[in-house]
Parts: structure tokens; sequence; C-alpha cells
């Protein structure tokens, strides 16, 4: 509660907000609010930032989360990433109850948009479907760029963690505080990355570290993400986490008729099971996914290229 | 801690040590205790931040001890056993209800208790029982992890399971939710056998050819290998960078043979049709042999006629004696495959028994829910 007698999460009697102190400025959101959103790790809550009242997004950590030491640490990890693009959440800060105990909040600046797989319900059966869903992946893996260039990779694309703003922005979410075990025991919902995306290499990856994940595990998530919009269902996802591991580690990616023939062979690519058969930069798949999105090269094309 | 000699009745002896290993605190606990229904052992595996890890498993532990040893005479012990683990379950959620920095603790747990009649083998978790026989593992418990699920599946391999770095992600765990499936099974053991309890601190660290050549040597004395064991994976994950996991681990060697007998396994049942198809073969070929020698014309008289009938003589007396021998080992055979099939008997009779039982305790669980769902129904005191 208190760092150097100054309290960074209060509450007035009679009052339904919780202030949080971040990085110099105080933000506020009410807990009895309906969350915007809840998952695994914590529930996420509209807040204001008190100077102006500006949007934020504030996501309360889990109790039983919050009181592991390495997940505190991965929090503080994900707060200080100082990351500013145009497809990416702002992430403001961090604030702790106490150093080392009690509820851990992260706030973030608010998206007003949808998560993606509503944003492409709307158009699902209309005449640009592949272009519009071919557009907001290449924002993704804009995203991806810019982070994998700093050295962090995601592991948990998936659409829930894909929003879209009301002007067509994409902006990539949940730089993620679970993706760090750090070796402690967990239930089920210590899983680093949700199986319906994972790359083999996140369950056969060893402790030695001889399976590595890299850029290419973060591109395996967004090519079944990608199948999964173009489709309207998820190419792996069983009523177990086990099964739905089995699919992911054993079948490849079944073709589908409802994407095009030149950019299933892009997806089939990014998903491929061995690492190094898929593409290993964000870049390398968005040129491709562009170059799938283009009318088919002439034979003599295709020819020069070849001999050049 | 230390290495500890476990007070153990004189048909065992026992030793258990737990080491903290690379961690800031050590979430592994163990406890032992002679109860009315036979020797207890149980080795629990601590999970959640701050203190919660080892609340957890020091809960599990103390839990099923005096569960057990509050068990009720004219129940099953499998059933004594169950019930212990399930009330150690709902006393950590319990806990962690009371007090937010225990939320989300939970614990794995083993549970060993043997008796002269049998040993009864419980878990939930990856924590392990081990049972071994002369260098070889004769049984081990299946754990309740991700990664084991997939070995299950055969898509990894169990070393892979080791190995990864989910390995840790368990999906059966004390403290997590109200109705907890517990595995439970009955061995019957040998003079000489082992049984090991530890948790993946042990387990993880080596692989399981390396454990089972250690714990199954008989070098050393039973108290000197389990220190042995633990020092080598506290020096293996020290030598490594540290920060690997606690270490705990029980290692118990049996003094008689358990009255209940061990059920025949493939391999001797396949040894035994195949010695058995020898024997046939062979009082086949025996008579064949006889009945050919009496149709084989006679060879003229002139022609040394005692030294016919010597070997006449000699060849049907041999065929006697193997006769004899064949009837002996068809005679052991029967013998074998009687008893066999009254162990099989007595299994099936067991297996009844505790499904029964196991209806029971759903049916208990289910009133235990509706009048939680319906306090208005307590009765009034």
């Amino acid at each position: 509660m208190a760092k150097n007698n100054f309290q960074t999460v209060y509450q007035r009697p009679d009052d339904p907000y919780i202030y949080l102190w971040v990085i110099g400025e105080w933000y506020c959101y009410d807990p009895s609010s309906k969350p915007l959103g809840s998952g695994a790790m914590g529930t996420v809550f509209m807040g204001y930032r008190c100077k102006d009242g500006a949007l934020m997004a504030i996501k309360r950590v889990k109790d039983s989360f919050a009181n592991n030491p390495l997940i505190r640490e991965r929090a503080r990890q994900e707060a200080s990433l100082a990351f500013r693009h145009p497809n990416l959440v702002e992430m403001i800060g961090y604030c702790e109850y106490a150093p080392d105990s009690g509820p851990i909040f992260m706030v973030s600046k608010f998206v007003a948009g949808k998560d993606i797989d509503k944003y492409v319900a709307e158009f699902i059966n209309g005449p640009d479907r592949v272009e519009k869903i071919c557009s907001a992946m290449c924002q993704v893996l804009d995203a991806l760029e810019y982070v994998h260039s700093r050295g962090v990779i995601h592991r948990d694309i998936k659409p829930s963690n894909i929003m879209v703003e009301e002007d067509s922005n994409v902006r990539l979410m949940d730089l993620g505080i679970a993706r760090m075990n750090g070796g402690n025991k967990f239930s089920a919902y210590g899983f680093i990355g949700t199986p319906q995306y994972a790359a083999p290499e996140q369950v056969l990856r060893e402790k030695t570290g001889i399976v590595q994940i890299n850029a290419s595990t973060d591109l395996y998530a967004l090519g079944i993400t990608f199948y999964e919009l173009l489709t309207g269902h998820n190419p792996f996802d069983c009523d177990t986490e086990i099964d739905t591991l089995t699919r992911q580690i054993r079948e490849p990616l079944p073709i589908s008729d409802q994407i095009p023939k030149r950019l299933m062979n892009v997806l089939l690519k990014a998903t491929e099971k061995e690492q190094s058969k898929r593409y290993q930069k964000a870049a390398d798949f968005k040129a491709a996914v562009e170059e799938a999105m283009m009318p088919p090269k002439s034979f003599w094309q295709r020819v020069k290229e070849w001999f050049a | 801690m230390d290495l500890v000699q476990i007070k153990t009745p004189t048909y065992l002896t026992g030793y258990a040590e737990s080491r903290i290993g690379g961690r800031s605190e050590n979430q592994d606990s163990y406890g032992y205790c002679q109860t009315p229904f036979g020797f207890l052992v149980t080795v629990c595996d601590g999970m959640g931040g701050g203190p919660g890890g080892k609340t957890a498993s020091t809960i599990a532990v103390r839990e099923i001890i005096q569960g057990v040893c509050e068990g009720k005479e004219e129940e099953e012990p499998t059933n004594i056993i169950i019930k212990a683990v399930r009330r150690a379950n709902m006393a950590i959620i319990s806990a962690g209800a009371e007090n937010p920095a225990l939320k989300g603790m939970g614990s794995t747990c083993t549970v060993l208790l043997i008796t002269e009649e049998c040993a009864y083998i419980a878990h939930v978790g990856d924590s392990r029982v081990y049972q071994f026989r002369g260098h070889a593992k004769v049984f081990r418990t299946f754990d309740h992890s991700m990664v084991f699920g997939l070995v299950k599946q055969k898509v990894i391999t169990e070393e892979q399971a080791r190995l990864s770095e989910q390995s840790n992600i368990i999906t059966r765990a004390l403290g997590i939710k109200p109705d907890v499936e517990v595995d439970i099974t009955i061995r019957p053991y040998l003079a000489g056998d082992r049984f090991l309890l530890c948790t993946d601190g042990i387990h993880g660290a080596v692989p399981e050819e390396e454990l089972i050549k250690t714990a199954t040597s008989r070098k050393h004395a039973l108290g000197a290998l389990a220190d042995e064991i633990a020092t080598t994976i506290d020096g293996k994950g020290r030598a490594e960078g540290g920060g690997h996991d606690n270490l705990t681990l029980a290692l118990l060697e049996t003094k008689i043979n358990s009255k209940q007998k061990d059920k025949m396994g493939k391999t001797v049942k396949i040894l035994l049709a195949v010695l058995s198809a020898v024997c046939l073969l062979s009082i086949v070929g025996n008579i064949l042999q006889c009945t050919s020698g009496k149709n084989t014309p006679q060879a003229p008289a002139e022609q040394a006629p005692a030294v016919q009938d010597s070997m006449l003589k000699e060849t049907c007396a041999s065929l006697k004696d193997s006769l004899d021998k064949n009837l002996l080992t068809i005679s052991h055979l029967n013998d074998s495959i009687s008893n066999q099939a009254d162990s099989i008997k007595l299994y099936k009779e067991n297996c009844g028994k505790l499904k029964k039982e196991n209806e029971k305790l759903q049916e208990e669980v289910e009133k235990a829910k509706q009048t939680a769902s319906n306090p208005s129904s307590k009765p009034k005191r």
C-alpha cells in the first residue's frame, strides 16, 4: 500500500472508485462496473485518467497470480515496455498495492473498437471479405515486425488479442504477463500461450533450450488466426487442451476452399510444424500475403525471375 | 531438511529427505504415521506464490494423515484414503478462501498406505510413486500433467515431456476445485521391493532410467541411497546454475512378501503359454515315436536280436522318463494356473468392492453438494 509512506492504491469511504498512482498521475476505475473483458490472467475494467477523464483500460491481475513473485516481475517488465506503434496498444504503466504483495494493476490506453473476429463477422459473406482480412492481418504483421525487432516475442497471438478500431486501424493487445512461468507449478491456466494457436515448439521447447521460441512462433499463431478468420473456425480446436495440442503437433493445416489457393499456400508455409520451414520474419510473411493478393504472374515473368 | 529415518513397523524400513533446491523456499512437505489401517507415508508438492505453496502442502500432509487415522474400521482402506485426500482438498480451498494471501494455492499429493496384506497407492498431480523389484520398475503412477497427457496420446516421448518447458503445468491438484478425482491402486509386494515417493524436483531432474538405476542399487544402505539421490540431483541443479526445483523423496523397502499375491504379468503369461506348447509338442512327438516304432517292420531275427531288444528297452525307458517329466511339468503348470485364477478372482472381487464404495462416495459428495447449495435444509441444533 505504501511506497515511501505514499499510498499508490487508494479508495475513499463511500466512493466506488479505486484510485491508482501510475507514473506520476492518478487513474481510477469502478470495480463494481461491468468488466470490458475477463481472461485467464485477470479482469479488464474501463478506467479514467483523473486529470482529464481520458479513457483507459485497467487490468487487475488475478490475486492467485499476483501472489507469484515471478508473475509480478513479468508484469513490471511488460508495463515498462515503452513501445509506441500505431498497431500496438499503448501501455501507460503498472501499479501495485505493495512492492511484493497485494493486487497488481496494469494501465493502458483504452482502444475503442471490437475484437477482430466480431469485426470480421460483420462482412463474412461480403465480396471483399478476403481483402479486408488480409489488410487487417498485414497491420498485425507490422506490429509484430516492430515488437520482434526489439527482441520481444508475444507468444499469445489470437483473435481476442487483436482489436479493430472504428477507423479500421488494428491494434495488437496484451504483450502478456503469463508468458513466463518460471518453473513454478501451475494448474492448467499456466500454459504459456493458447493451445488453439500454439506452435508445436511451445510444448516441445525444452528447459535446456535446444528448441527455441522465436519470431516464427508468433507467425505460426498468426497463420492459425488468419485461417480462423477466413474460414470461421479454428482448425485444431478440440474438447480438451490435450487433444487440441495433439492435433497442433501432428496435423497439417487442413486445406479450405474458402481460402484462395495462393493465400492458402502462404498460410501453409506460415504454419509449418518445423520452425525453419516457416517465414522467419513478419515482413516476409506480409510480403507473401501481399503477393498472394496480386494478379498472378505470367509464365514469362516467372521464367525471368527464375533466371534472375 | 536432513535425511530422516522413518519409524516404520518391522516389515518395513524407510528414509525421507526434503531439500530446498535452488528456490527461495521449500514448498514440498512429507509426513508418515502408523495408522490403524497400516503404515502411511505421504509426499506433497505445493504450488502458489508467497506463503501459499508451503501452506498448501503442509495442510495436505496434515489432513491426509488425520483423515486416514480417523477412518472407520468397517471401511475399505481405499475409501479411507480417497476421503482423506478429498478432506485435504477441501481444507486447502477453505484456507485459501479465508486468507487473500493464500488465494490460488494448491498441492499435489502421493499417498502410500502399506499393510502386511498389500500396498495402497494414491496420487493427485505430478508427484510420483514408484515400485521397484530387483533392478526393475514394476509400477509407477501416471502424472496428471499436460505433457503426460500428450505422452498418453503418444504425441511426445516421456523424455520430451520431462524436458518440456511446460512440464510444470498440472491438470489435477488439491485446492483447485471441490471435487477432486483421486487415482488409487492396490499393489502386492515381495520382500526387498522398494517404494519411492517423490516430487517432480526428483523425477523431473534426471532421465527415468538413471533414477531407477540409482534407486534400485544394492551397493549402499537404503538411507545412504536416499541421501545419494537427493545429493546428486541437488548437485546437478547447482552445476546447471541453481534455480532448480525443491526436491523431496521417501524411499521404503519391504522385508516380507505381502499376503496378496502378484497378478500374473503379460510376460509371465506368454512364457507359460510357450512352455505349455513345448510340453505338448514333446508329448505328441513321443507318442508318435512310440507308435512308429511299433509299426516298423521287424528286422530279421538273425540280425542280432539281443542288441535290438536292449535298444528297444532303453528307448521305452527313456520315453517313460520323458513322459513322467512332462506330466510333472503339466501338473505344476496346472497348479500355477489355478493359483493365478484364484488371484484374478480375488482381484475382481476387490474391483467390485471398490466400484461399490466409489458409488457410495459419489452419492455422499452429491448429498454434501445439495446440502451446501441449500443451507436451509441443514438440521438445526
